[in-house]
């Protein structure tokens, strides 16, 4: 199943080089929504604000760039899926789209530092927590999407039907921010670190067993 | 009758719930005092909503198990069933909030947390309206509503641990615990849970 998935993976990677338009239209988003906020808001004194701020944006970044998973599934996906099997398909799809999400995490970390000031002065402990927050971002919202284009629906249900799910997502990541910026280091914050990864654990098992249920036509 | 039995069994111990809840002494705690009756409304209407939620999920395992459609009638019909009482609990204790704190919508993470149950499981009432297909809805919404309501009880599991709630019985706030329900309210709390699941059900 590893070779599968390997393969299917590099066969997305080709797909997204091939076809660029997808992730210059992530980039581009991040930008900008970045720098409508920054143009809003232009100062931020309140570090809880710089969180808050940042983690929405992530968010709906992420909820953009999973919205795009499924795209090709009409066409050539649906004759690899035929080939792999659900199984393998979902998984190559939750990894491709853990590693684009994550990139996505640190770009827009960069930018938003520097255009709003880095309210950390632990940086690295911030970028591990947001890591594993954003993957078990990305590997929920990856099985969104698949219920969304099982729907065969649009850009409006995928964020109703994943916004309320996110939310106790969302409120671990920003406690957990907040407590580094007020000085935790990355073992006070540990808890929640096992609470981030059971989470992910939890979702990627939830989405192994139930996505052939989902498949089946 | 004979059919529904529970149905009226439930209905009798709601009048009873009722007519005693409004009427027996009541011990008077700081802060709450009278509001206290609220405990025979309110409270159940948050144990029935997460019974009914469950059964739904059951249901939904179940359709995912056998492929019967009845199955997903059940998980549909539950699911609304929970919305009802989320939806009168939150009602509740937004009237009840009005009087002890002073807002109906103060910060706090068990009111949160219903917010949210509602918001997912309205969530989940779209996207079947959202399929035309029957067997392709039922497949669907039940793998939304097994993932919901997973996520649902780890946040609610995790969440209200760590921070502090403005609910009685947190935090030494005077209320539901075992000194302050004294056996009166204790006769009539009880059947109030079973008289709401059964309404339920």
């Amino acid at each position: 199943m590893t070779k599968e998935i390997i393969s299917l993976c590099r066969i997305q990677l080709k797909q997204e080089m091939k076809n660029r338009n997808g992730i210059y239209g992530i980039i581009l988003y991040v930008l900008s929504s970045v720098f409508v906020v920054y143009m809003a808001v232009k100062e931020i004194n309140d570090s809880s604000v710089w969180v808050g701020l940042f983690w929405v944006i992530q968010l709906f970044s992420c909820l953009n760039a999973a919205s795009k998973s499924f795209q090709y599934s009409k066409g050539r996906d649906l004759y690899f899926y035929q080939l792999s099997g659900p199984r393998p398909f979902i998984l190559s799809k939750m990894i491709f789209n853990l590693i684009l999400m994550n990139l996505v995490f640190l770009l827009s970390q960069l930018i938003f530092s520097l255009m709003m000031g880095n309210p950390f002065e632990n940086t690295s402990s911030f970028i591990i927590l947001g890591t594993l927050g954003t993957s078990a971002l990305s590997s929920l919202l990856t099985m969104m999407s698949a219920i969304t284009f099982k729907a065969d629906n649009n850009y409006t249900l995928m964020a109703i039907l994943s916004l309320p799910i996110m939310i106790p997502l969302l409120i671990v990541l920003v406690q957990s921010s907040n407590d580094i910026i007020d000085g935790s280091n990355i073992a006070s914050i540990s808890q929640n670190l096992y609470i981030l990864g059971g989470l992910n654990l939890m979702i990627i098992s939830l989405a192994y067993t139930l996505f052939p249920y989902l498949c089946t036509d | 009758m004979i059919k529904n039995w529970w149905k009226f069994l439930g209905v009798m111990l709601i009048l009873y719930v009722i007519y005693k809840g409004f009427t027996i002494d009541v011990p008077r705690l700081d802060v709450l005092n009278e509001t206290i009756r609220n405990l025979f409304f309110h409270v159940p209407m948050w144990f029935s909503m997460m019974l009914l939620l469950f059964l739904s999920v059951i249901y939904s395992v179940l359709f995912l198990a056998n492929n019967k459609l009845k199955n997903d009638n059940w998980a549909n019909a539950l699911s609304s069933g929970g919305i009802l009482f989320g939806s009168l609990g939150l009602v509740t204790g937004m009237i009840w909030g009005n009087f002890t704190w002073g807002t109906p919508w103060p910060n706090d993470p068990k009111i949160h947390g219903a917010a949210i149950t509602i918001l997912i499981y309205l969530a989940y009432k779209v996207l079947r309206n959202s399929v035309k297909d029957e067997n392709k809805r039922a497949r669907i919404s039940a793998v939304y509503n097994m993932f919901a309501f997973v996520m649902l009880v780890v946040f609610l599991v995790i969440y209200p641990r760590t921070q502090s709630s403005l609910h009685p019985g947190a935090e030494g706030n005077p209320g539901f615990n075992q000194y302050d329900l004294d056996s009166n309210l204790r006769m009539v709390f009880y059947p109030a849970v079973i008289g709401w699941f059964l309404l339920g059900l």
